[in-house]
């Protein structure tokens, strides 16, 4: 099951047993993403609105809006399709995504001002999405197979008791060395991720707050990014949740671009 | 004040342990603080340290900081480009890597936007320029072809007739320490050294390996001037003294004075720079001159019967106030500097002006103390009374007991032909100008400017000041419009800017069709395209703009041929920007060569002030000395000599004043003034004493003549062992500060012996004469 960040920040208000004690810190890190991830698994599909807020050194604010429709892939991984609303030039920009577990996304993207459709044919993991903090590895398909795991801890995370996991990039593309997740102990939600760079020098930190429960699903309002290392920030806020709002394979084929704005 | 000076120095040879263990515990501090001296060679250090040219430039670096990082290798081959070609790039690239240099750049690796079938479905794909998996003879001849002329690479990659080709790498943000650097420098040139072989020509440049090879030259040369040095001054001081010891006293003030410099520069948290690091030479010649009339005056007392302490008071308090004030104008014009209001020169300036008065301090207590302690026996004598010393000081005694018009017009001529060259002197400094033509490190940089690759980046930094984006169409087409205005000029090899990028962008959307590669129409365009070639290469194009800060820079390289090319230059770019300003943000010159050329134009500007400056500190501390006026303004004049001596000499040589011409000018001015201070301070003793003015001027010159000469031999020959370095500023420091040693004695024993004959004589009637008036009005 494919999960973004923001879907792992899913889970399911079930009591399930916490990971043995016995485990070696290999297996009990990858059972915590595991039971992160079963839990994040079953919202079918969802809509939402996305306000993204930029901090450049200078302090200076840009904001970005789109809108983000997302279909649970049954076998061959979750369809992605973002609309840009703003700023006013990428208006009716729209971004198709084929999650393919183990192989490399398709990706198709609109433009609007040209009235084409270009296929992307390899995406840069490591860049930038849209000049933000977050990079789009960040912010694609988060599958438990992509890393090697390790439990490195438990901490307290705002009064909250966390599991802190480990977890090492396998793809050699990857812009980070290693990754600490944090889950809180009691349902398994992404409360914050610290990013590591090459160097094994932490790179930015990503922050889920303000988490709140749709239905059965618990989804974050807000989600910064925070550089350490050049001080800019990424804060992404959510709004007008839909779960189950009966999207279809066809809102995400190609032809569905044109229809996107 | 004589009598407080002798019972000083008695104290002083009575207390020697106490002095001994003082200096031992003020070295002691000033190493600890010396440790903490750090060495900076760095190019930064040479901009001015504030005002809105810096500013911008400290915003632009905060922007992209990648100019001063780039390693460049170009390679020229004999061979066709092809596929062996492409494989000695690629092992050259691995070294890059290999070494730690990030985002390494060459045919191979730096990315093209291309439209692109995938799958049945029209595709853009951004790529390595040549694609290994595709590699034949043919397919890199037709990459190479297709994009000879590209902006994006010709000039970067290649030259433009594709004979050399470029692999350019970069330091990481962790890596620009002097030590790192100097270490992925030397990794990178050993590793370079086993791909030589005939038919290819390798150079590595950029300002890296400047940076880090510059240092490594600087400490040759410096070993061999304190190396040469010390065994040049070893030689010409056993001639005159025949006394190891007293050769070793001569460096005794030299020393501790450049230790205790170097501890209060760590305390400070003052760094080494390529002028402080001159300090260790300045002092020593200044240490040493003293040292020398004041041994001299030791010797010339023990000869006339007295003890060891006694011939060392009587020395020291008879020279204590010549010393004190030729260490002061020395020091006065070396602070002089301080007026010139930039970091690096008013370091230089201030911590050489107070290495220069702890010489003396130390010359006044440490060196009596140290000499009192020479064993009691006979001196030999034979070093004092050398022939051709006393030949030319008896040449000048005779030149001064029959003084001549003749001589005074002689030097007159000589100094008004240097005055009327020295107006005619060409103000010129090159971006390389810390290097002679024949070294080995600029023969290469030259070479790579040769084959057509720019080392050298004049930068337009463009911010954007509203909601309008820089890559609005209209921002754009202005940016390829300042483009062509710049690559008119022959001192441009090419440019880059977002345009560039944008419209291979919009090429490889749009594909063949009409209009294919024109620019956007529309901002709406513009922005989708970078988003989608964002999605590919995150970094496309970051090299000239970063979207999400709203900067943009115009990179465009130029050829080093020096400010009186690259001043008008970058004049001619500021009076574009102000009939044509940007649509959109606002836009400002700037980087490394701007700033640089900055500096530089500024210091030379400040050269007349600081020269008079020093002059006037100069005549007005001789004028304290002497407490006349007439003495202080006669002072001035042998001095002036050796500056427009200089003048000449530099227009015949073909030099041109540039920043490390005019320090030298500072520098000869306050070493010149030592001799005139030591020969006239003992004229007055003389005149004061009731002798005549002939009478006067012998025994000035027979007293001071041979330490005048010798400290000018020991001077002039120092200095000139800097001729052989690889550094224009040493070459000049040295070449010129000889010259200027050899004018300055010249002036002092033959032409100033004249001047005061004919010129004393009606100065005093008219000081009598004034006084007659007085006394009648009374």
């Amino acid at each position: 099951m494919n999960k973004h960040v923001w879907l792992m920040a899913l889970s399911l208000p079930l009591a399930v047993p916490g990971p043995s004690l016995a485990q070696s810190p290999e297996d009990r890190g990858r059972t915590i993403a595991v039971e992160a991830d079963r839990r994040a698994s079953g919202y079918g599909d969802l809509r939402a609105r996305l306000t993204m807020v930029l901090r450049n050194r200078h302090g200076e604010e840009r904001v970005r809006q789109m809108r983000i429709r997302i279909l649970e892939g049954m076998a061959g991984g979750d369809r992605t399709l973002l609309v840009f609303d703003r700023p006013r030039d990428l208006s009716g920009t729209a971004l198709l995504t084929h999650a393919n577990p183990g192989a490399s996304d398709d990706q198709w993207l609109y433009l609007p001002a040209l009235k084409r459709v270009k296929r992307i044919a390899t995406s840069s993991q490591s860049g930038s999405f849209m000049g933000s903090e977050f990079a789009y590895e960040d912010i694609g398909s988060q599958e438990v197979g992509k890393y090697r795991y390790r439990f490195h801890g438990e901490d307290t995370l705002d009064q909250q008791a966390c599991l802190v996991v480990e977890r090492v990039p396998l793809d050699s593309s990857s812009g980070y060395s290693r990754q600490l997740v944090w889950f809180d102990r009691e349902a398994y939600r992404v409360l914050q991720i610290e990013y590591y760079d090459p160097d094994g020098d932490r790179l930015k930190t990503l922050r889920l707050r303000g988490y709140q429960r749709y239905d059965q699903h618990w989804r974050p309002d807000e989600m910064e990014m925070v550089n350490s290392q050049t001080g800019k920030s990424t804060t992404i806020v959510w709004q007008e949740y839909e779960f189950d709002s009966g999207l279809s394979e066809r809102d995400f084929d190609r032809s569905a671009l044109h229809r996107a704005r | 004040m004589r009598a407080g000076r002798d019972r000083y120095f008695h104290w002083l040879v009575r207390h020697r342990p106490t002095v001994l263990i003082g200096c031992a515990v003020l070295l002691t501090a000033s190493l600890a603080g010396a440790r903490r001296v750090r060495v900076d060679y760095t190019i930064e250090q040479l901009f001015p340290a504030r005002g809105q040219t810096r500013e911008t430039f400290d915003h632009y670096k905060g922007a992209f900081s990648k100019e001063d990082t780039r390693f460049s290798l170009v390679w020229r081959d004999a061979r066709p480009p092809g596929v062996d070609l492409f494989r000695d790039l690629q092992r050259a690239a691995r070294h890059f890597e290999e070494v730690g240099l990030e985002d390494v750049h060459w045919i191979g690796s730096v990315t093209v936007a291309e439209a692109e079938e995938v799958e049945g479905e029209t595709g853009l794909r951004v790529h390595a320029l040549i694609e290994e998996p595709r590699l034949s003879d043919e397919y890199v001849r037709d990459i190479l072809s297709r994009y000879r002329d590209d902006n994006l690479y010709r000039g970067y990659l290649w030259n433009p007739d594709q004979t050399a080709f470029a692999i350019h790498g970069y330091l990481g943000d962790q890596n620009t320490d002097d030590r790192t650097r100097r270490e992925i420098e030397e990794a990178l040139t050993a590793r370079l050294e086993t791909l030589d072989r005939d038919g290819i020509e390798l150079a590595l440049g950029g300002i890296p390996v400047i940076r880090s090879r510059l240092p490594k030259n600087l400490e040759a040369d410096q070993m061999l001037f304190l190396g040469g040095g010390f065994v040049l001054f070893f030689v010409i001081l056993f001639l005159f003294f025949r006394h190891v010891g007293q050769i070793a006293l001569c460096v005794a003030t030299a020393i501790p004075a450049y230790l205790v410099t170097i501890g209060f520069m760590g305390f400070a948290g003052i760094s080494i720079t390529v002028l402080t690091s001159f300090i260790p030479i300045i002092i020593l010649v200044v240490g040493v001159s003293d040292s020398i009339h004041l041994l001299a005056r030791y010797r010339s007392g023990r000869r006339d019967g007295r003890d060891g302490k006694d011939a060392v008071v009587e020395a020291f308090t008879h020279l204590s106030t010549p010393c004190l004030y030729t260490s002061l104008t020395t020091a006065v014009g070396f602070l002089s500097l301080v007026g010139t209001r930039i970091g690096i020169v008013m370091e230089f300036g201030a911590f050489t002006a107070v290495a220069i008065l702890l010489a003396f301090g130390f010359g006044m207590t440490l060196l009596p103390v140290l000499l009192s302690l020479c064993p009691e026996r006979r001196l030999d004598d034979r070093g004092l009374s050398f022939r051709w010393l006393e030949r030319t000081v008896e040449w000048a005694v005779a030149l001064a007991m029959r003084p001549s018009r003749h001589v005074i017009a002689a030097f007159s001529l000589v100094g008004v032909a240097g005055l009327a060259a020295g107006l005619t002197l060409r103000t010129n400094t090159l971006l390389l100008d810390d290097l002679r033509p024949h070294s080995g490190l600029i023969r290469d940089l030259r070479w790579v400017e040769a084959q057509g690759f720019g080392l050298f980046q004049v930068v337009l930094y463009l911010t954007q000041t509203d909601e309008r984006e820089l890559h609005d169409p209209e921002a754009l087409r202005w940016m390829e419009r300042f483009q062509r205005f710049a690559e008119r000029d022959p001192l441009v090899l090419g440019s880059l800017a977002l345009p560039d990028f944008v419209r291979q962008l919009r090429g490889a959307a749009v594909g063949d069709e009409a209009g294919g590669t024109d620019l956007p129409q529309s901002t709406e365009e513009s922005s989708q395209l970078l988003f989608m070639a964002s999605l590919e290469d995150a970094d496309f194009a970051e090299v000239v703009y970063h979207q999400s800060d709203g900067e943009a820079q115009i990179i465009v390289s130029v050829l080093d041929k020096g400010s009186t090319v690259i001043l008008p230059f970058l004049e001619r770019v500021e009076r574009y920007l102000a009939e044509d300003p940007p649509p959109v943000g606002s836009a400002v010159p700037t980087g490394t060569v701007y700033l640089l050329q900055s500096y530089q134009a500024r210091i030379l500007e400040s050269f007349l002030p600081s020269i008079v400056i020093a002059l006037v500190l100069i005549t007005g501390i001789m004028v304290y000395m002497f407490r006349s006026l007439r003495y202080g303004l006669l002072a001035v004049v042998p001095n002036l000599f050796p500056l427009l001596v200089l003048l000449g000499v530099m227009r015949l040589c073909s030099f041109d004043l540039k920043p490390s011409t005019i320090l030298v000018f500072s520098i000869a001015f306050g070493i010149a003034a030592d001799d005139t201070i030591h020969f006239l301070g003992r004229f007055k003793m003389a005149i004061e004493a009731g002798w005549g003015v002939p009478e006067a001027l012998v025994e000035s010159l027979r007293d001071a003549g041979p330490a005048i000469l010798m400290t000018s031999l020991v001077v002039g020959g120092g200095f000139s062992l800097l001729i052989g370095s690889q550094f224009e500023v040493l070459f000049l420091v040295g070449l010129m500060t000889t010259v200027s040693a050899v004018a300055a004695v010249c002036a002092d024993l033959f032409a100033f012996p004249s001047i005061l004959a004919f010129a004393w004589p009606a100065l005093e009637r008219r000081r009598q004469r004034t006084g007659q008036v007085q006394e009648t009005t009374r």
